[in-house]
C-alpha cells in the first residue's frame, strides 16, 4: 500500500488508504509525545539525541497534561458542552437567589463524550481498557476517522467529520497555536489544520 | 524542531506502519444498539454514596446517565445531611429533605475537572522549589510502579524502612495506608488531623475523657458559639439546619468571633474579641457563675472532679480582668454568664477557635462552662457521639518490619507531646526535615491528597523541608503546590469514583457508603488499589505470613483483581464493626446507609456496666477496668457510684469531667514546660508589637474546603473574602481605602492583597478566608487572593501538637 507521493501530496487527496492513515498518524501524534524513532522518522533525522525525544515529551505535557499558560485540552466537550448545577437543594448564603440553575463551560466528560462514545460502538468499535483516555480526546476523534475510512465508510466519515470533529476542531487548534512555543507541536498542529482543511472541502462536495 | 514534510508525506502512506503502535479503539465487544451494552446506567440510575468535597461525608445521590454524572443530590436515607441527633432523623427526614453544602453541589464539577491529572508524570528537571517548572514528562504505570518499588524496596532492605514519611488525607482509605505503613515498617504515617481539631481533642479529653463531643444544637434553648462558623464552615451539611432549627424552636445564638463570621451574622448577638484570649472569657464567665452561685449543684457534686480548685483559681478571674483582655466589656460578660447559666439546656463549644498558643487551655476552660452548668450528655448539649462503625482490623508487622517500627516517629511522637494524636505533628517533621535537627534524615515521602505547601504555615520552611527529601511521590487529582515538589506525581481519584466507610459526625451509630458512581476518568486505580499494589509488589506479609494485600478477607482466597480485593476489606470491616454486614449487603440499603435503630442515647454517663463484664474486671480504687490477658489492668470501663452501682462514668483517670487534671502532675509538654493542673489562661506567645501591630487570622466558609477546592470553577463564582479584611476604623488610620492594594507584611515574609474594609472585625485584627493564594493547581485557582502561609512560622501546640494556623502578627502598607 505504498505510494509514491512525489508528484501529487496526498495529503489533500481523495485517496482513501492515504488519508485514512493521515488520520491515524494525526491520531498518535496527539495522543502522546512520540518514541525517538516516531520522531526521528517524521523529522527526517537520523540521529536524535535522547535529549530531543524528551524535549518534546515535556513540550506535550505542557501543552496537554499538565494545567498551566500553555495548557490547551483537546476535548469535544471543553469546547461544545455546559455543566450544569442544581442548587435547590444546596444551604448556602452564596447562591444568586434568583437562579437555581448554573452552567458553565469548558467541562470534561459532557454529553459530547457519550454521544461519540456511541457512535463508535455503533461502527462496532471501543476504547480499548488500556487507552485510558476520554472518548471526545481529539486523538481519538482522529482515529475513528482513520478507522471509518480504512473501511471505505466515507458517508459515516463524512456524518462524524461534521456532526463532531469540524464543530470544535478548528478552534482546539488555533488555541494550540497561540498557547505553544513548541516549534514541533507549532508545526503538527498546522499540518492537521491544512489537512483537516482540505478533509472539510472533500466531504462538503 | 519542525516536522519534514516530505518524510512525513511519507509516512502518511505507510498505514500501519509499527511506529504508530495500538490505537486507542478496539473492535467493540459485540455491536450494540443505542443505549445498550452500559448495564443499570442507560437508562440513567441514582446510585447512593458518600461527599468527600470536605472531610464531612454528607450522605449524596448521584445521577449518572450513559456512564455519566449528571446531578447530585442530598440523600435522605443518610442523617448525616439532615441532622446528627436520631429523633429529629426519625421523625422528619423523609418530608423534609435532606441537603448539601455548595460544595457538595460542585462536585461534578470536580470530577469533570478539565485541569485534572490523567497520567502519571516525572519530573525532568532535579532543581526544585517554589515557582521552578518541573518539567514534566509522562510514563507509564508500569514505570512509575517500576520505580516507586525500586525505591520502597531499596529502603527496606538497607533496614531503613523508617525513613519513609507518609502523609494522607484524614477520612478515605486511611486504614489500608496505616497497615501498609505498618508492615512496610514505617511509624512515620500522618494524616490530617493535626492541622484540623487535635486541639479541641486534647481540651475535650482532658475534660471529660471524649475527644470529640458534638453540640445537640436543635434541642438546645441557648448557643454559645466560641471560634467557629457552623452555618458556614460545614463540615458536615446538617449543621446550618440543625443551629437555624435549634433558634426557631427558640434558642438563642450568641457568637464570639473576632470577626463577624456568616454565623455571627446571624446570630442574636456576636461578641468580638481579640485573638487567643477566648480562655480568659470563659474564665471570667466561670468567675461569675461561680461567684453567684448559678451553677449546676446536683451535676457539680456527682460528676465534677476539681471544682474547688478551679473555683479557688477562678476567684480573680473576674469580668474586669477579663475585659482587660479580651476587650468584652466587663457588663457584657456579666450579662452573658448569667444568661448562658440561666438558660437550660445551653451548649457551649470551639473548633478551630484552638488554633493559638493557649488554644488547648482555653478549650478546656469552654468546656468547664459547660460542666459546671450540668451541660453535658443532657438533649440540647454537647453530647459524645456513639461513632461505632467499620471496624479496622488488626495486622501484624512482621520481624523486619518490628525492627524499623521501634525507631522514634520523626515528630517525636507520645514521648515528646502528652495529648499526642495518631495523626502525627506536620510542624514538627517539617521543623525537623528543615533545621536537620532528626534522629534520622527520611529519604522518601508518600503524600496522598495532602498539599503541605498550602496547608502547613511557614511556606518557606516547608519548601525547604520538601527539598531535603530525595524521592517523593504524590497521588492526587490536581497538581497542586506540593505536587510540584514530587519526582512522580500519580492521577489519584475523586470520592465519585472510590470506595469508603463513614461513620462520622452524628450522635449514633451510622454507616454510609461511599462508592465509585463513575469509572476512574483516566483509568487510573483507586488509591486503595494502588496501595494494594504497591504492597504485592513489595511481596509485604503480615507476622503470620498472610499475603494482606493478595488474600480476600471474605473468602479467604486469592484475589487478583485488586477492586474484588477490596469489596471483601471493606466487606470483612462492616462484618466485624457494627452493621454485621456485608458490603453487598450495605449496598442494597436504602441510602446505601446503616442507620442503627437504637438512636442518640443521652446520659450514657450512667450506662450500668454489665455484670458479666463487671465480674471480668479489677475495681480500684473506685474505677472499673476491663482485664488483660494476664490478668493485669487494661482498660477503663467505668466507675463505681456512691451507691455502689458501676456505670460508664466519664473515661478520664476520675471517672468524673475534670475541672483539675491531677494527671498532669509531672508531665512537660512538647517545650519541656509543665502541664498545667488547671485550664490556665496565658497570653498567647506572639503579641502584637509597635512593629507588627495587627493580629491576622483566616477563616473557613461553605464556599471552600481548605486549599484543595479553589480550581472548581463553581465555587470559584460564589461571593467569597479573597481580598483582607479590615476595620474601616484601622484602614482610615492607615490610609488604606476598600480596594487598595495593600502590603500585608510579617518578620516572615509579605504578600499583596487587596483591602476590604468593613465594620465586621475587630479594630486590632485583619483576616482572610484561607486557601486562596495558589500558584499551581489549575487555571481558576491559580493567582486568586494571597496565601498567608508565607506570614507565618511553622508551629505547634506543644500540648496536643495542632498546627497554630492562627497566631500571626503583621503590618500593612499601601502597595
Ligand atoms: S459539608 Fe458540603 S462538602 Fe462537606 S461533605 Fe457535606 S456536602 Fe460535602
Amino acid at each position: 500500500m505504498i505510494q509514491t507521493t512525489a508528484t501529487r501530496p496526498s495529503i489533500t487527496a481523495g485517496n482513501l488508504p492515504s488519508r485514512a492513515a493521515s488520520y491515524l498518524v494525526f491520531a498518535r501524534l496527539m495522543r502522546e509525545a512520540p518514541s525517538t524513532d516516531l520522531l526521528k522518522f517524521i523529522t527526517g533525522q537520523e540521529v536524535l539525541e535522547a535529549s530531543e525525544t524528551e524535549k518534546v515529551a515535556v513540550q506535550y505535557a505542557r501543552l496537554f497534561l499538565v494545567p498551566g499558560d500553555e495548557a490547551v485540552r483537546p476535548y469535544e466537550s471543553v469546547y461544545c458542552d455546559a455543566l450544569t448545577i442544581d442548587t435547590s437543594t444546596a444551604c448556602s448564603p452564596y447562591f444568586p437567589s434568583s437562579s437555581h440553575k448554573i452552567s458553565l463551560n469548558g467541562y470534561l466528560g459532557g454529553p459530547s463524550s457519550t454521544a461519540v462514545r456511541e457512535v463508535y460502538r455503533q461502527a462496532g468499535l471501543d476504547l480499548a481498557p488500556a487507552s485510558h483516555e476520554l472518548p471526545d480526546h481529539l486523538a481519538i476523534e482522529l482515529e475513528f476517522m482513520g478507522r471509518l475510512l480504512e473501511r471505505r465508510q466515507t458517508e459515516q466519515g463524512k456524518m462524524f467529520f461534521h456532526d463532531h470533529l469540524a464543530r470544535w476542531v478548528y478552534d482546539c487548534l488555533h488555541q494550540i497555536k497561540q498557547k505553544t512555543d513548541s516549534g514541533f507541536y507549532q508545526s503538527l498542529t498546522e499540518k492537521l489544520e491544512q489537512f483537516l482543511l482540505s478533509e472539510q472541502a472533500l466531504f462538503s462536495t | 524542531m519542525q516536522l519534514d514534510r516530505r518524510q512525513f508525506l511519507k509516512l502518511t502512506g505507510l498505514a500501519g506502519a509499527g511506529l504508530l503502535g495500538a490505537g486507542a479503539l478496539t473492535p467493540a465487544k459485540a455491536r450494540l444498539g443505542k443505549g445498550a451494552g452500559q448495564g443499570p446506567f442507560a437508562e440513567g440510575a441514582w446510585l447512593a454514596s458518600c461527599c468527600n468535597m470536605c472531610g464531612g461525608q454528607t450522605g449524596i445521590m448521584c445521577q449518572v446517565v450513559d456512564g455519566r454524572l449528571v446531578r447530585i443530590k442530598p440523600n435522605v436515607h443518610n442523617p448525616n445531611g439532615f441532622s446528627n441527633i436520631s429523633e429529629d432523623f426519625f421523625a422528619n427526614a423523609a418530608t423534609e429533605g435532606a441537603v448539601m453544602c455548595p460544595k457538595g453541589n460542585a462536585g461534578i464539577m470536580a470530577l469533570y475537572d478539565p485541569d485534572r491529572l490523567k497520567t502519571p508524570l516525572r519530573r525532568t528537571t532535579p532543581e526544585k522549589g517554589i515557582g521552578v517548572d518541573p518539567g514534566w514528562k509522562a510514563i507509564s504505570w508500569e514505570e512509575a510502579y517500576g520505580e516507586i518499588v525500586s525505591r520502597l524496596k531499596a529502603l527496606r532492605e538497607s533496614g531503613e524502612a523508617h525513613k519513609l514519611l507518609w502523609f494522607s488525607e484524614d477520612h478515605s482509605f486511611t486504614h489500608v495506608q496505616a497497615d501498609f505503613c505498618k508492615l512496610y515498617g514505617t511509624p512515620n504515617y500522618n494524616m490530617h488531623s493535626n492541622l484540623c481539631d487535635v486541639g479541641r481533642k486534647a481540651s475535650f479529653k482532658i475534660l471529660m475523657g471524649d475527644e470529640r463531643p458534638l453540640i445537640d444544637a436543635i434541642n438546645a434553648r441557648y448557643m454559645l458559639i466560641f471560634g467557629w462558623n457552623p452555618l458556614s464552615a460545614t463540615k458536615w451539611a446538617h449543621l446550618p439546619r440543625i443551629v437555624t432549627r435549634g433558634i426557631e424552636q427558640g434558642a438563642k445564638l450568641v457568637v464570639v468571633d473576632p470577626h463577624l463570621s456568616y454565623t455571627a451574622s446571624k446570630a442574636h448577638e456576636w461578641i468580638p474579641i481579640r485573638p487567643g484570649t477566648d480562655g480568659a472569657l470563659a474564665l471570667a464567665l466561670a468567675h461569675v457563675i461561680l461567684r453567684d452561685g448559678l451553677y449546676d449543684t446536683a451535676f457539680v457534686n456527682e460528676w465534677v472532679t476539681g471544682f474547688e480548685p478551679f473555683k479557688d483559681y477562678v476567684k480573680d478571674k473576674t469580668p474586669q480582668w477579663a475585659g482587660e483582655i479580651t476587650t468584652v466589656p466587663a457588663e457584657r460578660i456579666e450579662k452573658l454568664a448569667r444568661e448562658f447559666a440561666g438558660t437550660k439546656p445551653a451548649l457551649v463549644d470551639v473548633w478551630s477557635g484552638t488554633h493559638h498558643s493557649n488554644g488547648v487551655y482555653a478549650g478546656w476552660a469552654i468546656g468547664a462552662l459547660a460542666a459546671i452548668t450540668g451541660n453535658i450528655e443532657k438533649p440540647g448539649t454537647l453530647v459524645m457521639p456513639e461513632a461505632k462503625g467499620g471496624k479496622h482490623i488488626e495486622v501484624e508487622a512482621d520481624e523486619t518490619a518490628k525492627n524499623t517500627l521501634k525507631q522514634p516517629r520523626l515528630d517525636g511522637g507520645k514521648d515528646r507531646w502528652p495529648y499526642f494524636h495518631k495523626s502525627g505533628v506536620y510542624t514538627e517533621i517539617i521543623n525537623r526535615l528543615g533545621d536537620g535537627n532528626t534522629p534520622y534524615q527520611p529519604k522518601m515521602a508518600m503524600v496522598v491528597f495532602q498539599n503541605l505547601l498550602m496547608s502547613v504555615m511557614g511556606t518557606k520552611n516547608v519548601e525547604k523541608a520538601l527539598k531535603t527529601l530525595e524521592f517523593i511521590v504524590v497521588v492526587d487529582t490536581m497538581m497542586s503546590e506540593t505536587a510540584e515538589f514530587a519526582d512522580i506525581v500519580l492521577p489519584g481519584t475523586t470520592y465519585l469514583e472510590r470506595y469508603d466507610l463513614n461513620t462520622h459526625w452524628v450522635t449514633w451509630p451510622v454507616v454510609g457508603l461511599r462508592q465509585p458512581v463513575v469509572q476512574p476518568l483516566f483509568g487510573q486505580p483507586a488509591e486503595s488499589e494502588f496501595v494494594c499494589e504497591l504492597g504485592r509488589r513489595m511481596g509485604l506479609k503480615e507476622a503470620n505470613g498472610n499475603d494482606l494485600f493478595r488474600l480476600g478477607r471474605m473468602s479467604g482466597q486469592n484475589i487478583e483483581d485488586k477492586s474484588r480485593w477490596y469489596e471483601e476489606w471493606l466487606s470483612k470491616e462492616l462484618k466485624e464493626g457494627e452493621p454485621k454486614m456485608t458490603l453487598e449487603e450495605l449496598k442494597n440499603l436504602p441510602g446505601a446507609t446503616w442507620v442503627s435503630t437504637k438512636g442518640t442515647r443521652y446520659h450514657k454517663h450512667l450506662d450500668v456496666i454489665p455484670p458479666e463484664k463487671m465480674a471480668d474486671s479489677i475495681v480500684e480504687g473506685g474505677l472499673v477496668f476491663s482485664k488483660k490477658k494476664d490478668g493485669s489492668k487494661d482498660k477503663p470501663l467505668g466507675m463505681v457510684r456512691a451507691d455502689g452501682t458501676a456505670v460508664r462514668g466519664f473515661l478520664t483517670p476520675s471517672g468524673k469531667v475534670e475541672l483539675y487534671a491531677a494527671k498532669h502532675e509531672g508531665k512537660k509538654n512538647a517545650e519541656g514546660e509543665p502541664l498545667k493542673l488547671l485550664p490556665e489562661y496565658e497570653p498567647r506567645q506572639w503579641q502584637p508589637s509597635a512593629e507588627y501591630p495587627l493580629y491576622l487570622i483566616n477563616w473557613k466558609e461553605a464556599s471552600q474546603t481548605h486549599s484543595r477546592t479553589q480550581n472548581n470553577a463553581f465555587l470559584a463564582e460564589l461571593k467569597v473574602t479573597d481580598g483582607l479584611r479590615i476595620n474601616t476604623k484601622t484602614a482610615a488610620s492607615l490610609g488604606i481605602r476598600s480596594g487598595d492594594w495593600i502590603w500585608v507584611e510579617s518578620p516572615h515574609g509579605r504578600i499583596k492583597m487587596r483591602a476590604e474594609l468593613t465594620e465586621g472585625i475587630h479594630p486590632e485584627v485583619v483576616g482572610t478566608q484561607h486557601g486562596w493564594g495558589h500558584w499551581a493547581m489549575g487555571r481558576t485557582a491559580k493567582g486568586r487572593g494571597a496565601h498567608t502561609g508565607f506570614l507565618a512560622p511553622t508551629q505547634a501546640d506543644p500540648i496536643s501538637g495542632q498546627a497554630l494556623n492562627k497566631e500571626i502578627c503583621v503590618r500593612l502598607s499601601k502597595a
